[in-house]
């Protein structure tokens, strides 16, 4: 399956509600391990809503291995490329539980360094 | 204003980051401010963004809120934390928490500032490197002040498209 971005969203990539509408349709076929490509070609802004709820979104379900094996992405250009990268790093650990307690150990020691 | 199409893209990329997490996480009853100036003969765009929600630091306590040890955090260092990569207020549904690490990697490129007052937290970030500090004046929201400059030296862009991009 391949799908045109300017087509289906336009040339701003920004918001989650346009990413939760490309979501909805790769999902499902990534999910039979199918393949899907997203064309970025004319695409010129974005921001890292729009890839959390697109691509980010989809780590909660598939693997990380087979997501880059079967998304391809093409035409995108570089702050395209540095953003989607990044959301992709971050999202293969947020799936992860949240430590509350950790999160407090680590403010607290970044607090300790100030009052030095 | 005359920059490059790829740095104003760019720019308008970064800027969204901040008015997402505005609307996202202020809840700000009144709305979220802005207004910039184009300053020609420095080659700099100010752009500032206000609202007037909770702010970062009671954002960030109030999430921790299971841990009693949560309320006695201090808004410098829950600003510090807030500026890291994937971290968010936000654990539920998609991932969050890369908007300000983006927006933090091109001011530095850029050679530009981000200043940022919440509560009581104060934070400046420019190209050589980040502060946080504590302040004696307490302020009920959140107060962006970006300092950009429309030079295209600043901001190296890779000329090409990917074809097709390995992830």
């Amino acid at each position: 399956m391949e799908l045109r971005i300017l087509d289906l969203i336009g040339p701003r990539c920004i918001v989650k509600e346009d990413g939760q509408r490309v979501y909805e349709k790769i999902h499902p076929v990534l999910n039979k391990h199918q393949t899907v490509t997203l064309d970025f070609e004319g695409v010129t802004q974005f921001a890292s809503p729009f890839f959390n709820f697109s691509i980010g979104q989809l780590l909660k379900d598939i693997i990380e291995e087979d997501l880059r094996q079967h998304l391809q992405v093409k035409n995108l250009v570089s702050d395209g490329e540095l953003v989607i990268k990044r959301v992709i790093e971050n999202a293969s650990r947020y799936y992860k539980d949240v430590d509350y307690r950790k999160i407090v150990d680590s403010i607290l020691e970044q607090q300790a360094k100030e009052s030095q | 204003m005359q920059v490059s199409p790829r740095l104003r893209d760019a720019i308008a990329g970064r800027m969204w980051e901040i008015y997402n997490n505005a609307f996202e996480h202020a809840g700000s009853q009144i709305g979220v401010f802005t207004c910039g100036q184009y300053f020609r003969n420095k080659k700099e765009l100010i752009l500032s963004v206000v609202d007037f929600g909770q702010g970062i630091a009671a954002n960030v306590r109030n999430y921790l809120i299971t841990d009693p040890r949560a309320a006695n955090l201090s808004s410098a260092a829950c600003l510090h934390w807030a500026f890291q990569q994937g971290t968010t207020t936000r654990p539920n549904g998609a991932p969050r928490g890369v908007g300000l690490d983006l927006l933090k990697d091109f001011i530095r490129v850029n050679h530009g500032k981000l200043e940022v007052y919440s509560n009581e937290g104060y934070g400046i970030i420019d190209h050589t490197g980040e502060r946080f500090e504590n302040q004696s004046i307490s302020f009920e929201g959140t107060f962006f002040h970006i300092t950009l400059r429309c030079d295209a030296r600043y901001y190296q862009f890779a000329n090409e498209v990917s074809k097709n991009l390995q992830l």
